[in-house]
């Protein structure tokens, strides 16, 4: 965490090459030492997420980046396994996506989404979400142990 | 001559009964009267074969056979208000009737019991009118409703792809020519850079006008049903939200005692908050901007005013001035323009009219009317989204 030094471990679920890059550079351009996976699908989010398949070796994540819209296994189903798993149930989750619809936003917090970003508009709005990101979560908020 | 007297319950009653016969088969209903158990008929004017499409003979032979030039699913509900009204209970009740046309008449019965002297129901009278056509303009009526459900729906789907769907290429094209600048303008020539701004901006417009559009659908997807509502309320509602303004320009605004009108509120609202901020843009900027908000009560609707004492506005430029996207020649920089085209679709949605009373140099009255009375037409088959 940041308080050991460790970089955050993050996972970014986003089947838009155009927008998961958007986020990484983002995140590069941060102030928080941070290892940025990306997925493209929620059969790879849940697959990372549990540590199995092609992510055995991988970390759990610390915080978790949800597009609602992906292919496969959408963002929802996502949500729904994060919550119905004791472990993984208290990993901060946020959704980001390009979404304003209302029952969307229910529907997230209903699913106990920790947090509803809407897709910024250009890249210096990436940088702004980014920059609030690290001032809450990784700084301020206590992180659950792992 | 004939002659006629008042008899004791107030009526006019011919000496000749014979005319009073006549009358009723000056009407186009069926008329009639049956004994207190259906078994005998007691009066029926020459009616009942254009409606029922069965000869006034068969219900001398068998009171009870007209049941049988009623619709099949309709009958149990015809022999019920039968029974009820023998019991006292008036009916009122619409069925298919003709056989022989398919069943495609409607009816409309209205019944009593008739009570004698001693308060024993002596017969059981009532009308049958032909409401086929009624039925018919219901039917249109409906179809019309689910048109505009279509419709809505259409607009819908409509602002959903406009706020939606085509966020994410705009965003793909800002934030890329963002990025380019970023990591390689350092290689770009003045006329590169010149390019990307021009990118840059057309995206920004593109966004702004994406959402002006998406407010303007919502004229009728976010539209509430009318009520009757204080438009001086709503006014000062209005001026609050644009105190800022207000005070950026110090202009002076007076207004009139505004009425209750029906109408939706928050629309309303838009009005009035659009009209002012555009007579406060285009006020007089070399002296003080004035606006002044008066309403004059018409027979059949209210007609509000809201004038400043700007340039005005020239007559062949009148018209345009309330189309999308359209800028003023003062319009404040950010601005679309949509805002007065939002304002004539709300005052049309009303069942109003806006337009523009202006000479040059000599300020501008914007005018509209909300109707009298709530105007269901309108106010009808919307949805929220």
């Amino acid at each position: 965490m940041s308080e050991t030094g460790q970089p955050v471990e993050i996972l970014l679920a986003e089947d838009n090459p155009g927008d998961a890059k958007l986020t990484q550079k983002a995140f590069e351009e941060g102030n928080i030492l941070n290892n940025l996976h990306i997925v493209e699908n929620g059969v790879e989010a849940m697959d990372f997420l549990k540590q199995r398949g092609d992510y055995e070796d991988k970390a759990r994540p610390d915080l978790v980046l949800l597009d609602l819209n992906m292919p496969k296994k959408d963002g929802w189903d996502v949500l729904e396994e994060i919550n119905d798993d004791p472990e993984l149930r208290r990993i901060p989750v946020i959704v980001l996506t390009s979404s304003e619809a209302e029952s969307d936003i229910v529907k997230s917090y209903e699913l106990q989404a920790n947090a509803y970003l809407s897709k910024p508009v250009d890249y210096s709005g990436f940088m702004d979400v980014v920059r609030s990101l690290e001032e809450f979560w990784l700084s301020v908020v206590k992180m659950p142990p792992k | 001559m004939n002659s006629a007297r008042t008899d004791d319950e107030n009526r006019v009653v011919p000496d000749d009964p014979d005319l009073l016969l006549q009358l009723t088969e000056y009407t186009d209903d069926s008329l009639w009267m049956f004994s207190p158990d259906w078994k005998e008929v007691i009066f029926a004017n020459s009616r009942y074969e254009d409606i029922f499409g069965e000869p006034l003979s068969t219900l001398e032979d068998d009171p009870r056979s007209f049941l049988e030039a009623v619709h099949p699913d309709d009958r149990d509900s015809v022999v019920a208000a039968m029974e009820e009204l023998s019991g006292g209970e008036p009916a009122d009740l619409e069925f298919r009737v003709d056989p022989a046309d398919n069943y495609e008449t409607w009816v409309w019965v209205q019944a009593q019991p008739v009570y004698d002297d001693s308060g024993e129901i002596a017969a059981l009278a009532g009308y049958t009118r032909d409401i086929t056509r009624r039925k018919e303009y219901q039917r249109e009526l409906e179809h019309h409703r689910e048109a505009l459900e279509k419709s809505n729906e259409s607009l819908r789907e409509f602002a959903y792809i406009a706020s939606h769907d085509l966020q994410e290429p705009l965003r793909m094209v800002s934030s890329y020519v963002d990025l380019l600048e970023r990591e390689y303008g350092d290689q770009f020539d003045d006329e590169a850079e010149e390019y990307m701004e021009f990118a840059v901006n057309g995206a920004k417009r593109m966004k702004r006008m994406i959402n002006s559009l998406l407010e303007y659908s919502r004229v009728h997807t976010q539209a509430e049903e009318f009520d009757e509502v204080d438009a001086a309320e709503v006014f000062e509602s209005a001026r609050q939200d644009l105190e800022l303004l207000i005070a950026d320009h110090s202009a002076e605004i007076t207004v009139g005692d505004l009425p209750t009108v029906s109408a939706d509120r928050d629309q309303l609202g838009q009005v009035f908050q659009n009209l002012l901020k555009n007579s406060i843009e285009h006020a007089e900027k070399d002296g003080t901007p004035r606006i002044d908000v008066t309403v004059t009560d018409r027979p059949e609707a209210y007609e509000f005013a809201v004038a400043d004492n700007g340039p005005g506005i020239p007559a062949d430029e009148q018209d345009d001035v309330f189309d999308i996207f359209r800028q003023g020649a003062n319009a404040e920089a950010g601005n679309t323009g949509i805002g007065l085209a939002i304002t004539r679709r709300i005052v049309q949605r009303h069942g109003g009219e806006i337009w523009i009373e202006s000479e040059k140099g000599e300020g501008a009255a914007f005018k509209f009317t909300i109707p009298k009375g709530l105007n269901v037409a309108e106010s009808e088959g919307v949805d929220h989204e």
